[in-house]
């Protein structure tokens, strides 16, 4: 029952946004909002969040196609999770599609995980 | 008690396996060729080459199946080549080995199974969204309860 301080909002003393690696220098995370249209291709080595739309080729260590994000064109990535819409050809060692996503085209991987829900139609081609 | 079921009249065998209607086990070790049309379970635990007509089916992680199949329901833990088309869905699991042409209408692949070929939604394209966005359950349930007397949280 303490009075003093309660009218006061001191909660969220942890309010400003940080980014996922700011201090980080061994590993770059990039992020890509979903307000963002690109034509062309990225090219990564590290992670890429990725919720906005290209027309292109997307090529990085791991990528994150999240709900969001669209992608017309190419991704490349050892570990790759789509949780949004491909259109076109993937490549990925490890490919987790979420239940979410939506998929045309071509599948080339090695280990594939599908979670039910997700709509594809596409060609599957396990790679050694 | 076993060798006097040959004296017991023809629709009754008392068969672990054979009294429900529709059911059909391969069972391991065995092979079978030929037809199945109009099942309700099929389990393939063994080798069987053929076709299938069946509600559901199911290859056991030992089984191996050759053949044409339509079913609603489809679980793959072993070993398939051929064409699906499963009205309602198709679960791949970690152990499972497949190859062919696939329908779906949902479709689960566990982590590690090998899957190959052409993999089709029935009724896709249709619902892709292209740029626009569709409009999920989840939105229209918010919607819907924004519409109704909106419960208002109150922390004491």
């Amino acid at each position: 029952m303490s009075i003093f301080g309660s009218q006061e909002k001191k909660e969220n003393s942890e309010d400003k946004f940080i980014f996922p690696n700011s201090g980080n220098t061994t590993s770059s995370h990039s992020f890509i909002s979903d307000d963002l249209e690109i034509n062309g291709n990225i090219t990564g080595k590290d992670y890429i969040d990725f919720n906005g739309k290209i027309t292109g080729t997307l090529k990085s260590n791991k990528i994150d196609i999240r709900e969001n994000g669209l992608v017309n064109g190419e991704i490349h990535a050892e570990n790759l999770i789509v949780a949004g819409e491909v259109d076109g050809q993937i490549k990925a060692d490890d490919l987790y599609i979420r239940s979410t996503a939506k998929i045309k085209g071509v599948i080339r991987y090695k280990n594939i995980d599908i979670q039910a829900g997700a709509i594809i139609t596409a060609e599957f081609i396990k790679t050694i | 008690m076993e060798n006097e079921l040959d004296h017991n009249s023809d629709n009754e065998v008392n068969s672990p396996i054979s009294n429900d209607n529709g059911s059909i086990l391969v069972g391991e070790g065995v092979l079978l060729e030929g037809r199945i049309v109009n099942a309700k379970d099929t389990n393939i635990s063994g080798t069987y080459n053929g076709s299938v007509s069946s509600d559901s089916l199911y290859i056991s992680k030992n089984g191996n199946l050759t053949g044409d199949i339509k079913t609603h329901d489809m679980t793959i833990s072993g070993k398939f080549t051929g064409d699906i088309r499963t009205e309602n869905s198709l679960v791949v699991n970690s152990t499972a080995s497949v190859k062919g042409n696939f329908e779906y209408s949902t479709i689960e692949v566990k982590f590690g199974a090998t899957i190959e070929g052409m993999v089709k939604h029935s009724g896709s394209l249709s619902s892709f969204r292209l740029s626009e966005k569709l409009v999920s359950q989840e939105e229209l349930d918010t919607l819907d309860v924004q519409n109704s007397d909106s419960p208002s949280e109150d922390n004491n």
